[in-house]
């Protein structure tokens, strides 16, 4: 487990302090994926560096696994120690930081060599983590002659070498096209599920998010400002930057474009617009067709979305229900009762 | 022969002399480049590492050696020679010849080097640097297998740089008594007016220079991005 609390570091420059990481708490479990979201700015970058002691805190406590690597009021990793800790940390990172000059066997072989490990060991260690990267073949290349998707496959295969229980992952997808992303997602999501990795990714990207992490952390100013269940944040998301986020990651996200467009037409007088979210426990499509039946509503989809969460699936629609006011008011009463929640927009 | 001593009488004549000065000129270059090298290379990796965001910050250790050489960067070599003698004659006992030469090259030499492996080693994204220390390398491992081993082809252009102005260096040496061609080319060429002395100094400079620079852009070409020899595992 990792452990944070109560977490501050603040830089001071001459152009005055920026407060980068502000009284963060958050317990990360063993074999979990754990994402953090934020704009640039927000201070992910230099929370996850906080862990593995790449910045120094200012004050409070980081313990992972049990061991201590920080408290402000007791005993802190240094020199020998914390070189040894940082092998149980690995990191990868969006520019992937292979060396140029290595070949992708004495990259990946990097945190293996001066260890006291046989060249025989480091030899099918190299290869059992080529073969979990499906780069067998590629074990002379060098990085020049890699893929972005390739060098990232790489680096993770560096950042595993000596078996750490955790990998921090800082933007390492931000760099990818559409298509490498969702390999390496893939492969992230299969060695957290293969070496039971607990893993803390950092993006700014809600579709990274969305497709792997079972929980978040939104920050905002050096904050976490909401924090929990990925599938309850999607469902029911608290705060305004957190909403700005799910909507940029669904299309019922252009709604407010739409509004402003005044693109959405429809009669004010007799129907509502209405967004639905139907959660794992809403019953689906059928409740569609029934309520127009039952309550002898028209109702109009303008914009709809399915997403695949790793807790289950969530729909969200928008639409407009017209009809008599009264049978309106009945339906969103119907459909409130069977775990469909409903916001009305206009 | 015939056809040397028809183009080049004063140097046949003079022969013996000539290849005596290229052999200074040759041991003057390889000790003090030597020595320069290892100093400079020394010192650049201290000012890289000690600077501010660097891995092993030291503000007194970079500014004092930061304030020496960009002192003796400052003066010219000229200069440089004249003001150490005392140094060089307490040193070595002779402020003459090949051996009086050496301290006062490596002094000329150090501080332009240094500069130039700094610049080298600057060039080393911080990002690998990072990569590094988050696999759990230390200081001396970090200078090593980052530091030094990504920068080679930098680390071998400046070389060639500064082994080019050290050729430099020794002709001025030499026209304060330290022999090599340099040397020959103002007693025996321009002091006795023998034009074809001069012409067949700066040819033979000329090529040297062409040379190592052409080995040194063929090096720095072939370990960009690659090991010289590249390794292959199966
Ligand atoms: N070494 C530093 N010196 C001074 N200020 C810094 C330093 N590193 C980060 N900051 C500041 O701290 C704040 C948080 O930066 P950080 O890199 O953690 O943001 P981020 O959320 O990772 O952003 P991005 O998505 O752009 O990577 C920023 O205002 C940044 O300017
Ligand atoms: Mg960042």
């Amino acid at each position: 487990m990792i452990e944070i609390r109560n977490l501050n570091k603040t830089f001071k420059d001459k152009n005055g302090e920026v407060v980068a990481v502000k009284d963060v708490n958050l317990k990360i479990n063993d074999g979990e994926i754990y994402g953090i979201i934020g704009y640039s700015g927000a201070g992910k970058s230099t929370l996850i560096r906080l862990l593995n002691l790449l910045e120094k805190p200012d004050s409070g406590y980081i313990s992972i696994n049990g061991q201590v690597i920080y408290d402000s009021e007791g005993e802190t990793l240094k020199g020998r120690e914390l070189n040894l800790a940082r092998k149980g940390i690995g990191m990868i990172f969006q520019s992937f930081n292979l060396l140029d000059r290595s070949n992708v066997y004495d990259n990946i072989a990097y945190p293996l060599k001066y260890t006291g490990k046989s060249k025989e060991e480091i030899t099918s260690r190299v290869k059992e983590l080529l073969e979990l990267i499906g780069l067998e073949d590629k074990i002379n290349a060098y990085p020049s002659q890699l893929s972005g998707g390739q060098k990232q496959r790489v680096a993770i295969a560096r950042a595993l070498a000596s078996n750490p229980s955790v990998l921090l992952s800082d933007e390492a997808t931000s760099a990818l096209d559409p298509d490498a992303t969702e390999s390496i997602l893939n492969l992230l999501q299969e060695l957290n599920e293969k070496l039971h990795l607990t893993i803390v990714i950092i993006t700014h990207e809600m579709s990274v998010i969305k497709r792997i992490c079972e929980r978040v952390s939104v920050m905002e100013n050096g904050e976490v400002v909401e924090e929990g269940d990925v599938y309850q944040i999607f469902a029911n998301p608290q705060q305004p930057i957190t909403k700005k986020f799910i909507n940029s990651a669904s299309p019922v996200g252009k709604l407010e474009q739409l509004l402003k467009d005044n693109a959405i037409t429809y009669d004010n007088e007799k129907g509502k617009l209405v967004k639905l979210t139907f959660g794992k426990d809403s019953v689906g499509d059928a409740i569609i067709s029934e309520i127009s039946r039952k309550f002898n509503v028209n109702l109009n989809i303008v914009l709809a979305n399915v997403d695949n969460l790793r807790e289950g699936t969530l729909g969200n629609m928008v639409a407009v229900i017209s009809g008599e006011e009264e049978k309106v008011k009945e339906t969103i009463e119907y459909l409130e009762s069977n775990f469909v929640r409903v916001e009305v927009i206009k | 022969m015939e056809w040397l001593k028809s183009i080049a009488p004063n140097l046949v004549a003079y022969s013996k002399n000539f290849i005596e000065s290229c052999e200074q000129t040759f041991q003057m270059l390889l000790l003090s480049g030597i020595i320069s090298f290892a100093i400079g290379l020394l010192l650049g990796v201290i000012l890289t590492i000690t600077k501010k965001d660097g891995i092993k910050p030291n503000a007194v250790i970079f500014h004092v050696l930061d304030i020496i050489v960009s002192f003796f960067r400052a003066i010219p070599f000229l200069i440089l020679l004249i003001f150490l003698i005392p140094l060089t004659r307490s040193v070595v006992g002779t402020a003459i010849g090949v051996k009086g030469a050496i301290l006062p090259l490596v002094f000329g030499c150090v501080p332009f080097f240094t500069r130039q492996v700094q610049a080298a080693l600057a060039g080393v994204d911080p990002g690998k640097v990072e990569a590094a220390k988050s696999m759990g390398s230390g200081t001396v491992g970090i200078i090593f297998r980052v530091y030094l081993h990504e920068a080679v082809p930098d680390l071998i252009r400046v070389t060639v740089i500064t082994a080019i102005s050290l050729i430099g260096l020794t002709t001025m040496a030499g026209a304060v008594g330290a022999g090599g061609i340099g040397a020959f080319a103002i007693n025996f060429g321009q002091g006795l007016n023998h034009t074809d002395i001069i012409y067949v100094c700066v040819a033979l400079l000329l090529i040297i220079v062409v040379l190592l620079q052409g080995i040194g852009d063929a090096l720095a070409k072939n370990t960009t991005n690659k090991t010289l020899v590249n390794k292959k595992y199966k």
